[in-house]
């Protein structure tokens, strides 16, 4: 099972892309966001991944409104991250009928928070562990943990994480291309990866669908497809089911 | 008009939405009124059986909803609204279900993953109106851990392979069931929404 996953990044309620997740190197591709996931689904997309960008960086979820919009419009499944900070943050997503939560800083800052939160919700929550230069960093990617990202799979492994995501920071929203080696430290190790940043041709997506054997089972795609540089009907034959 | 019977059970607007985004007149509601002169009914779903069953009475819509079912008004089960037309489930012992259908729910089997979450194909054991259009084999999403065995199987109308083959859809007569969601499941769920309004018009 390999699934390309088209984000959709809400800052201030628009649709927008960020460079290397800067808050401030924004680029607005609509200012309704649920009108691009309508999009994204109209062109055959079979999973959305959409997160709230100021949620990320803040305390919690702060584009609720934009969620919902598209968790009741769109007729495909999405999972929804940024600011999911507490238990209470992951029913409410899950109620607005989000089929999985993406978990973050709290996840990677707290192990007890990660434990509990997969004890409870099991594969409806997944861990997004992203890295800038082989460093982890949370917060919407302002702070640096320290933590490695060997020790951070075997502990999401250990707390029984079936699948995580990871995003390489350096490239994400630069359009130049997909570092394959960054995914080293998370091939065969028994957990599913979701690979996402700098993702900008066709040629990206399908050297990853070749790792499935070592771990892979998706690909986020940001600015390659807001862009036209990757076109959704075309890199969605790379999916199998 | 169809309507979307509100018991409080997850979120109900994804349904509305999706027949809205049809062309189709909806409402939620729990509007005795309203069920009565609706021209076809949707009992949606998320959470525990007993919870949902506790739910229906409470408001009084469990009486309201057996005699739409038994009156051969048009009627679109999913996913817990599919398995409370059954007699119980194990997921709460003790508890009686909706009982229109002869029948349990069953816990998954310790060898697979629950939920079963996600994409999965579904096989058609025989064809009907509902079905129109879509193809053999088309997948739909789940998210589920227990899976309704009818003792009947002449009314599994689709079937599913997780760990074992169960029955994701029936159809008797009027009453229309599927344990996959049409509402999150893409062009083939909005197709099989269409037809389900279409055999209420």
């Amino acid at each position: 099972m390999f699934r390309i996953y088209p984000a959709v990044d809400i800052k201030g309620g628009k649709c927008v892309r960020l460079y290397q997740g800067e808050m401030r190197r924004e680029t607005v591709f609509s200012s309704c966001p649920w009108e691009m996931a309508l999009l994204w689904e109209s062109q055959g997309a079979s999973y959305l991944h959409v997160v709230d960008l100021d949620g990320a960086v803040g305390e919690s979820l702060a584009n609720l409104d934009s969620v919902k919009e598209i968790l009741d419009r769109v007729h495909i499944p999405v999972q929804v991250g940024g600011g999911v900070r507490s238990e209470g943050d992951i029913r409410k997503l899950l109620s607005l009928g989000a089929q999985r939560v993406v978990l973050g800083t709290r996840a990677l800052t707290e192990s007890a928070f990660l434990k509990e939160a997969i004890d409870k919700f099991g594969s409806q929550v997944i861990v997004s562990v992203d890295t800038r230069n082989g460093e982890i960093a949370v917060r919407g990617w302002t702070k640096k943990t320290g933590r490695s990202l060997k020790e951070v799979v075997e502990h999401l492994i250990s707390s029984g994480a079936a699948r995580m995501i990871h995003t390489d920071i350096t490239r994400d929203g630069t359009l130049r291309g997909y570092d394959q080696s960054v995914l080293e430290p998370l091939l065969d190790k028994g957990i599913g990866i979701i690979a996402a940043g700098g993702i900008s041709a066709i040629e990206d997506v399908a050297k990853l669908k070749a790792l499935t054997p070592r771990g892979l089972e998706g690909a986020i795609i940001g600015r390659a497809l807001y862009s036209g540089d990757i076109t959704l009907s075309e890199v969605l034959k790379l999916e199998e089911e | 008009m169809i309507v979307i019977i509100d018991y409080g059970m997850g979120n109900l607007r994804s349904v509305e939405k999706a027949f809205a985004f049809l062309g189709h007149q909806v409402a939620v509601s729990d509007d005795p009124q309203l069920i009565k002169r609706a021209k076809g009914i949707v009992l949606p779903g998320v959470g525990a059986f007993g919870d949902a069953m506790q739910e229906l009475a409470q408001r009084g819509l469990k009486e309201l909803v057996i005699e739409a079912l038994q009156d051969g008004k048009p009627f679109l089960g999913i996913c817990l609204g599919y398995q409370l037309l059954f007699e119980n489930s194990q997921e709460s012992p003790g508890v009686k279900g909706l009982g229109v259908l002869k029948g349990q729910v069953i816990r998954f089997p310790e060898s697979v993953k629950v939920p079963h979450m996600g994409w999965n194909d579904v096989k058609f054991a025989k064809r009907h109106p509902v079905l129109d259009g879509l193809a053999e084999g088309t997948f739909y999403y789940f998210v589920h851990s227990y899976y309704v065995h009818p003792s009947d199987e002449q009314i599994v109308l689709t079937r599913t392979e997780y760990g074992l083959e169960f029955a994701s859809g029936i159809a008797q007569e009027n009453i229309l069931a599927f344990q996959f969601h049409p509402e999150k499941s893409s062009s083939a769920g909005l197709r099989l929404l269409h037809n389900f309004a279409q055999i209420c018009a």
